[in-house]
């Protein structure tokens, strides 16, 4: 996985691998959250919408981007 | 912290049951100690956006996000389908334990490892053993409480069919799937013990597999009692019919022979009457007697009549004593018949005739040989 590209191919790279997980972590029916140690969610998958009917900007969640 | 939370502290906590916070925030705290590992698993109450609460299955694991701040990451799921499956199994499962409980016969169930999942209150009654005693034990430890060993009972001959178990009841039957048997249970009832009898069948899952057994004693010790009390009733009885037998028989006895010396006395007063007291008579009445001695003499004569009167009459049935042949005799002469037309008549010989003419005689009480037999014969008639 790991190759000596140059950065902007390297950059590209690393943009389309994230992609890719996020769009695995989108796509589980499992609800997938992100809690700091105060408990409180920074992250929530939208599969929340299916089990709770919440939609993560309903509750303008989601990693800060 | 380069992150500012997107959700209010409240806004989140109240999204959570609050019977079940203080286990999330346990769980995360735990979660927090182990960073790497797998927290555990928890169940909790969500907030549908409806309003109604969601059961959910979550578990995490302490990462650090990009910037190096420890998270959680946390994979929840809705388990609120299965949780009410699951609670209407145990629900059915509780009810079925509660028919169980309260069935009026003794009963217990066993899984295929032969362990006691079910000991209701009437097995409690029949045992003195508690469920909370019996319940998981296997081994046969159900056995114990009635026979006082632990031993292969009713339940296990219907999951493995033994002939050799079948000997120690009474009886073995076979129903379908079911088994019936009797015996008898000497440490039942505190050690009264009873008669039992025992049904037991095999339970089966969906599929048709066979998961455990069944069994339901019942108490037959009334009953035997009953049979018993009935049985020793009857031999009574015929004790009592063959004592009154012999009463009666004793009594007709007793009767013949009161009938009998009935029947000798009347003919011994006739007879000595006739004998002793009538000639008398005669005899005087040949001697010059005044008109008033003749006159007594005649009411003497005619109220001894009256007094043998009555025995003339019974005397009719005499004739029972007589032979045949005697009868067909006393009628001839009754008739007016000589001997020798009897002799005759019935085709025997004179000396024959005498000699019915002398037992009649005799059984008559008519030894005097001046009495006529004749007129005798025709005052017995009436």
């Amino acid at each position: 996985m790991n190759t000596d590209d140059d950065s902007a191919d390297s950059h590209r790279s690393k943009e389309l691998k994230a992609e890719y997980y996020r769009s695995l972590i989108d796509n589980v029916s499992d609800i997938i959250m992100v809690a700091g140690p105060d408990g409180v969610v920074r992250y929530v998958s939208p599969s929340i919408e299916r089990s709770l009917g919440h939609t993560p900007s309903d509750r303008r969640q989601g990693i800060a981007q | 912290m380069d992150i500012p939370p997107v959700i209010e502290d409240k806004e989140s906590r109240n999204s959570i049951h609050p019977d079940d916070r203080a286990l999330l925030e346990d769980a995360i705290a735990r979660t927090m100690e182990t960073p790497g590992a797998i927290g555990p698993t928890i169940e909790l109450r969500h907030r549908h956006k409806d309003g109604s609460w969601r059961y959910m299955e979550a578990t995490g694991k302490a990462i650090r996000d990009e910037s190096g701040q420890p998270v959680v990451i946390v994979n929840m799921r809705d388990i609120s389908e299965r949780k009410r499956a699951e609670e209407a199994l145990q629900a059915a499962h509780r009810q079925l334990m509660d028919i169980i409980e309260f069935l009026p016969d003794a009963t217990f169930v066993i899984d295929l490892e032969r362990r006691v999942i079910a000991w209701n209150k009437a097995i409690e009654e029949m045992t003195g053993v508690k469920k909370e005693d019996m319940l998981g034990k296997g081994d046969y430890a159900y056995a114990v409480p009635f026979y006082g060993e632990p031993r292969p009972v009713t339940i296990d001959l219907v999951l493995e069919w033994d002939t050799e178990g079948t000997g120690q009841y009474e009886f073995v039957k076979q129903e379908a799937d079911a088994l019936l048997a009797a015996s008898y249970a000497p440490m039942t009832y505190e050690g009264k013990g009873a008669h039992l009898s025992g049904k037991a069948s095999p339970l089966f899952d969906a599929e048709g597999h066979v998961v455990g057994a069944i069994e339901s004693i019942r108490d037959l010790t009334e009953q035997k009692q009953t049979e018993e009390a009935l049985r020793s009733r009857e031999r009574e009885l015929e004790d009592k019919s063959v004592n009154l037998e012999e009463a009666n028989a004793a009594l007709k006895v007793l009767l013949r022979h009161r009938d009998e010396d009935k029947k000798t006395l009347e003919s011994t007063v006739l007879a000595n009457i006739r004998q002793l007291v009538f000639p008398y008579i005669e005899k005087l009445r040949s001697r010059s007697l005044t008109d008033g001695q003749a006159t007594y003499l005649n009411i003497i004569e005619s109220n001894l009549n009256d007094v043998i009167s009555p025995f003339l009459r019974k005397i009719t049935a005499m004739y029972a004593h007589f032979t045949p042949m005697e009868i067909q005799v006393a009628d001839l002469i009754k008739n007016g018949r000589t001997s020798k037309e009897i002799g005759e008549l019935l085709k025997i010989g004179m000396g024959t005739v005498h000699t019915h003419r002398n037992n009649i005689r005799k059984k008559l009480g008519l030894s005097n040989e001046k009495m006529n037999l004749r007129t005798c014969l025709l005052s017995l008639q009436d």
